[in-house]
């Protein structure tokens, strides 16, 4: 599981599976434009902040909207997250789709509460997302279902499973 | 004399019901329960089998990832179009002898993730809970010809 495998194609460097990420990988500034029509960067954003981070596309209707469900079901079972510090992030992948008031209606759909922030690469960005947390899946439709877990340093400390459920997720993020 | 055949005549005809889609409800009425948990109009209860909780039923909705027949694509999804020929022509799966669907290995497919080959399909396809008249509907409903699939 040591991060640096490398893909088949030997371009990026993935996470092999999941589990913990030893050792821990620093998040880069990346440029960023969040639903509010803000632009940071992706280091900035995580700062301070224990962080779950997953890979969704606005237009999609298959697996995203679980993907969705996950995180709304996780700001129930932490009442206290903004006490806690405690952050999710929704990175749009489709530079197609994903723009700043399609990324205020992927949190609407969800009654997202503060503390659950959507934000899409710009530029040359999305390579460098895809290259962290893509687990090698970079085509949009198959994107990565992984959740990314971050630490209040801006590392990449945690990959769940595909798809995790809301209850572990919590559990880990209260954790961190 | 007359009434006892047209009483036998539906007695058979229920009969018949029951032992092709498993319910009494006539075909229309199946067909048209299975188009409305299809769609969502109806909710289905899913969760994905690491779970301990159930989805929102908006999004476990088989046709938020799968088309039917010859109906619209659902934009950028990788799940597979239903048809007749998809589910009931033999073909092998992984290596595995030809293979084909049928309403019991359907309805086990849905329950459990359980393909006709025996192996555990993509995480990402819900489970449901699901009675067997519910699941029977669904059934007709992938498995209808073109001609049964008018327009809502």
């Amino acid at each position: 599981m040591a991060y640096g495998a490398a893909t088949p194609a030997g371009a990026q460097l993935v996470q092999a599976d999941h589990g913990r990420v030893t050792p821990p990988v620093p998040i880069p500034a990346i440029a960023l434009r969040c639903a509010d029509g803000s632009a940071t960067n992706l280091a900035a954003l995580l700062q301070g902040r224990a962080t779950a981070l997953h890979l969704i596309f606005t237009a999609c209707s298959t697996v995203c909207p679980i993907q969705g469900a996950i995180f709304a079901r996780v700001q129930a079972l932490l009442p206290d997250q903004a006490v806690r510090g405690i952050q999710l992030l929704s990175i749009g992948i489709d530079p197609d789709s994903d723009a700043p008031p399609s990324l205020r209606a992927w949190l609407q759909r969800y009654d997202a509460r503060p503390g659950w922030t959507a934000a899409a690469p710009e530029g040359k960005g999305l390579d460098a997302v895809l290259g962290i947390f893509g687990q090698g899946r970079n085509a949009v439709e198959s994107h990565s279902t992984q959740v990314n877990i971050i630490d209040r340093k801006a590392q990449l400390v945690f990959r769940t499973p595909p798809l995790p459920s809301a209850e572990a997720l919590a559990d880990i993020l209260r954790r961190v | 004399m007359a009434r006892r055949l047209t009483a036998l005549a539906l007695l058979l005809a229920s009969a018949a019901a029951v032992a092709d889609g498993g319910s009494a409800d006539a075909p229309a009425q199946q067909f048209a329960r299975g188009r409305d948990l299809f769609d969502g109009h109806a909710d289905l209860q899913g969760r994905i089998r690491t779970h301990a909780a159930d989805l929102p039923p908006q999004v476990v909705r088989c046709g938020n990832c799968h088309a039917v027949r010859s109906g619209p694509d659902v934009p950028r999804s990788l799940a597979p179009r239903l048809t007749h020929d998809l589910l009931l022509a033999p073909r092998a799966r992984r290596g595995g002898p030809p293979s084909h669907y049928d309403r019991n290995r359907f309805c086990r497919l849905l329950r459990e993730g359980l393909d006709p080959a025996d192996t555990l399909i993509s995480l990402e396809m819900p489970e449901y809970a699901l009675d067997d008249a519910a699941c029977w509907a669904l059934w007709r409903f992938v498995t209808a010809g073109d001609d049964l699939a008018a327009p809502r």
